[in-house]
């Protein structure tokens, strides 16, 4: 093929598929299609647990602040309420898409059920740019949304939290307006609250905490502890910020962590307090800057490849390629971030015998705080953050012994592991239930 | 996709209209026409392209596999793309040999087909195909003890086409 030809079928190609991108909803099927087969599920039950059952599509209206109206729309995909009330966030992003939502209240089912919380799945959205429009616009977009899905949600029905440019401030909205709407106190219509109006205590720190537990146990399985042992993190947000600090706490030598603004690396372990003191400081919120002896400023990326004993990818998605999993020399990862090792990276570190704690149970550690919220909210009685922080431990500990002896019975990766047994309990719900009518 | 995706919902780093156009160029080469020719007679249902692009196909399967790593260590392929006789619907028969089957690499797998198969629907237009590759994983015990695929392998009569192999280090097919 001469590269005229190439070029001429690159043209023609990309003509007819318009930018066909990666649908996520059928990874999700397919996904359920390869761990069905492994446990000989049948094809009609696998039919049932891949297809969500609700899909809400609304129209919101919107007052702009220059007074035209603008018409946004929004999703709430109710997956699974086979093992409980459905349970998942409500992200604010252009990019949207129903098919990604409908993945993302799947992917929620599966993560309640691996942790074993009596939760089912869901997950919402609007396409909108939150980073364009003013407070009250959004204020008004997200009361009008609330409005509009309030007959599918509900405490005892799907219970939304925040996700992907949504936070505290977006589901007090959620919370009153629901209450204005209902006449009635409806603080555990959603999660992830402010403390003052039903949150819960410790909520912040959840998913990094959840990241070090799980690290913990992980390491004891393989003979190891966590006092001593080298770990970079990458990302430096209330996730990695969070598990460096438990991390030096409990005597591991972070020698390496980074952020948007640049990597920091000290071979006999970073100051973290001194380092998250720091950030606290700088206007961005960011490491750079950061100077103590020893301490060397490095690129960004470089904190994946270190040498160290454990890796904590906390940023975004898609960080451990095939072009770096060759290179990375940690023996164990624990993806606190979603998503960050690509299909084709976790290949290559299984080739090389890398252990890797997936995300579905390394960060499950924020759901299971909106779990513990909401049953405060519904029982209106708050547990101090101490209760939080054993609670949290228990469920998380329980919840990794169940995925690794799943993976030790079946031969398979933790990742396998978790996503099967997620299979196996969503099935399990529904054939105890049985088939209505 | 928003940057917040988990693991299993992540397609491969794979992008269809890459992976696609190569194997459209590269076939069509073959042929002696341009891209836009072959494709029409694709979407015309020619059981001649679909078989030169099917096989065309498969060759760019081993160059994603040549990639990753040690686990591969040899792509075969046989059935309709080598025979000639390629219908639309048909998928590519590939038997893959790696170092040990795992769910790892099988999940892999169904996500790499899963965005070639949509990529096919709407570069051909037959929305009806459900996968693109039928991939049998063999493993070297499968091979040694000449079990299921890995009988087939290193079959005499009914051996399939190795389109790629690992260095030369690997077992012989």
């Amino acid at each position: 093929m001469t590269p005229e030809q190439a070029r001429q079928a690159q043209a023609t190609v990309e003509r007819a598929l318009g930018g066909a991108e990666v649908n996520p909803y059928e990874m999700f099927r397919a996904q359920v299609d390869l761990a069905g087969q492994k446990l000989g599920y049948p094809a009609d039950i696998l039919e049932l647990v891949k297809r969500p059952e609700r899909v809400v599509e609304v129209s919101i209206p919107v007052r702009m602040d220059d007074g035209r109206i603008e018409v946004f729309t929004g999703y709430r995909v109710q997956h699974s309420s086979a093992r409980g009330p459905y349970k998942g966030g409500i992200r604010y992003h252009p990019s949207v898409t129903l098919d990604e939502v409908k993945a993302l209240a799947g992917w929620m089912a599966w993560k309640c059920a691996v942790v074993d919380i009596p939760l089912g799945g869901g997950k919402g959205g609007i396409v909108c740019d939150p980073t364009r429009m003013s407070e009250g616009e959004l204020e008004r977009l997200t009361r009008r949304y609330t409005a509009m899905i309030l007959p599918v949600i509900g405490p005892q029905h799907d219970i939304p939290a925040p996700d992907v440019n949504t936070n505290s401030r977006i589901m007090n909205w959620v919370m009153d307006t629901a209450t204005a709407l209902r006449g009635e106190p409806m603080y555990g219509v959603v999660t992830g609250k402010d403390l003052a109006v039903g949150g819960a205590r410790g909520r912040r720190e959840a998913t990094g905490r959840g990241v070090v537990i799980v690290m913990e146990e992980l390491l004891a399985q393989l003979g190891k502890r966590i006092a001593g042992t080298r770990v970079a993190v990458q990302g430096f947000g209330n996730v990695g910020s969070v598990a460096a600090q438990l991390l030096h706490e409990k005597g591991a030598k972070v020698v390496g962590v980074s952020d948007v603004s640049g990597a920091l690396y000290h071979p006999e372990g970073l100051d973290i307090p001194a380092l998250v003191a720091h950030v606290a400081r700088s206007p961005q919120r960011w490491i750079a800057g950061y100077t103590a002896p020893g301490v060397e400023a490095l690129p960004g990326p470089e904190v994946l490849t270190l040498d160290v004993e454990v890796l904590v990818p906390a940023a975004l998605e898609g960080q451990i390629t095939a072009d770096n999993a060759s290179r990375i020399q940690a023996q164990v990862i624990v993806e606190g971030a979603n998503g960050p090792t690509t299909p084709e990276a976790d290949l290559i570190l299984e080739a090389r015998g890398r252990v890797v704690a997936p995300d579905i149970l390394a960060n499950a550690g924020g759901v299971i705080v909106s779990y513990f919220e909401w049953v405060q909210n519904l029982q209106n009685f708050y547990w101090d953050e101490e209760e939080t922080h054993e609670r949290l431990a228990s469920l998380l500990r329980r919840a990794f012994r169940g995925v690794w002896d799943h993976a030790q019975k079946h031969g398979v990766s933790l990742r396998t592991s978790a996503f099967m047994l997620g299979l196996e309990r969503i099935v399990e719900a529904i054939r105890l239930r049985g088939i209505f009518p | 996709m928003i940057g917040s995706t988990p693991s299993l919902l992540l397609g491969p780093g794979v992008r269809p209209a890459g992976f696609l156009a190569r194997a459209l160029g590269t076939a069509a080469a073959r042929g002696g026409c341009d891209a836009q020719g072959f494709l029409a007679d694709l979407r015309a249902g020619d059981p001649g392209a679909h078989s030169a692009f099917r096989y065309a196909l498969a060759q760019e399967f081993c160059s994603f596999a040549a990639s990753l790593g040690t686990t591969f260590r040899a792509v075969y392929v046989y059935g309709s793309a080598v025979e000639g006789r390629s219908r639309p619907g048909s998928d590519v028969d590939v038997i893959v040999w790696v170092t040990r089957k795992s769910g790892t690499v099988e999940s892999l797998l169904v996500r790499l087909d899963a965005l070639l198969a949509r990529g096919y629907r709407k570069l051909t237009g037959y929305g009806s195909l459900r996968r693109l590759f039928d991939i049998h994983l063999v493993d070297d015990e499968d091979v040694e003890l000449r079990r299921g695929y890995g009988a087939v392998v290193r079959s005499v009569w009914t051996a399939p086409v190795c389109l790629w192999r690992r260095g030369g280090t690997g077992p012989t097919g």
